[in-house]
């Protein structure tokens, strides 16, 4: 189910295995090392999913600490950064889904706006010319994380569809229409 | 705009800048003095309660170190608070002579400031969030300061590191207090005013540092 080029690679050795059951015995020292090797790797998925650095920042936070919290449970069956990007994606669905609830975002699950969703963005490089990043950022809400979770993550419509609470169908739909739109603003 | 799917080659085009974003995007700050804030606050309030709950307080080291509290009597504790007041005030002077002379702030803060912890299971859950707050603050004034420890010279550092850890003293005791007797609002009080002349005493360093910089 997971295909994605910018899934993490698995850079668990002997070292990072020590750290990992150091810090299920408590030792945050070995902690803040796991923190080390994988931050840049959490980091990346959280700006993609959010398109903003201070929720990104907030996200990031949020994911390690639940891993601190989770430890206990990480029994080897995938690799750490694997685990932890799984727990950045609920991390993020959650926070999304009380957002949502507090109505304080508006939720943009069919038309793309003409304008970025972020002013924290800067929509366009050095010579005129959109990175995938950033037009990633321009995406709204829905079809950005459609689109992060499924082309960058490799999750499936159906996971994507029960994460959100929304049918595979609209996932499908968010998924073309980001797409597209990427397309549109890469190569205008 | 259209919703039709790509053709063949825009797939490609697009895949081939999938396959060029970076795995890895470090952080624009370092994160891990607010987690570190956070765990600790975390871990306080997953202790475990028991009868001795209201008599032992427990401080866990986010370094990996768990140490029980002593048991103090109330007599003590008074005693010790007075202490820690006088060293806060201690702390606070020399900072103040510090910045008179021109010198400044501490390299070790960040560290001393990792070291307190809120709480028991017993103090409110309001009580808790506001300790986690100022953990949070202190957290990131600790590492803007960190930043800044180039700047300033070893014995300027060292005077700053012992204020730092005097001011953590106090506050663990202060802690402890409250851990001892969750209900006591003057032990709640002088904790938060611990956390505020902490804060206050970062911000301080901070701006020293900054003007040494500058």
């Amino acid at each position: 189910m997971l295909r994605s080029v910018t899934r993490p690679s698995d850079p668990a050795g002997p070292a990072a295995l020590a750290d990992i059951r150091a810090a299920q015995a408590g030792d945050a020292a070995a902690f803040e090392r796991l923190y080390r090797a994988n931050v840049g790797r959490v980091n990346a998925l959280a700006l993609r999913l959010t398109a903003d650095s201070q929720r990104a920042e907030d996200l990031v936070q949020d994911a390690f600490v639940r891993a601190w919290e989770k430890l206990g449970t990480f029994r080897g069956e995938s690799s750490f950064p694997t685990w932890m990007h799984r727990l950045t994606v609920n991390a993020f669905l959650l926070a999304h889904r009380s957002e949502q609830r507090r109505g304080a975002r508006e939720e943009t699950r069919g038309e793309l706006p003409d304008s970025p969703t972020t002013g924290s963005v800067d929509a366009l490089g050095a010579e005129g010319r959109m990175d995938l990043e950033q037009a990633i950022a321009r995406l709204p809400d829905g079809a950005r994380t459609a689109f992060v979770l499924h082309e960058l993550q490799g999750y499936s419509h159906e996971e994507i569809a029960a994460f959100s609470g929304v049918a595979a169908a609209t996932v499908r739909a968010q998924l073309h229409r980001a797409r597209r739109r990427l397309m549109e603003m890469l190569e205008r | 705009m259209t919703d039709t799917e790509l053709t063949p080659d825009e797939r490609r085009r697009l895949d081939e800048r999938i396959s060029e974003l970076p795995e890895s995007v470090e952080p624009a700050r370092d994160l891990w003095p607010a987690i570190r804030a956070r765990i600790e606050s975390a871990r306080m309030r997953t202790l475990p309660v028991s009868p001795d709950a209201t008599r032992t307080s427990a401080t866990t080291s986010v370094g990996g170190t768990r140490t029980q509290s002593p048991r103090h009597s109330r007599t003590a504790q008074w005693a010790r608070l007075a202490t820690a007041a006088a060293a806060l005030v201690v702390a606070s002077v020399s900072l103040t002579w510090l910045a008179l002379r021109g010198g400044s702030r501490d390299d070790g803060a960040s560290a001393v400031a990792a070291t307190t912890t809120p709480g028991s299971p017993a103090i409110t859950s309001a009580a808790l969030a506001t300790f986690a707050s100022y953990e949070r603050s202190a957290a990131d004034l600790a590492a803007a300061l960190e930043k800044r420890s180039a700047r300033l010279d070893p014995k300027t550092q060292a005077v700053l590191e012992r204020s730092l850890r005097t001011i953590d003293e106090a506050l663990q005791e202060a802690r402890e207090a409250l851990a001892a007797d969750p209900s006591s609002a003057a032990y709640r009080s002088f904790v938060e005013s611990a956390y505020r002349q902490k804060l206050d005493f970062l911000r301080r360093a901070n701006d020293v540092a900054a003007l040494r910089g500058a």
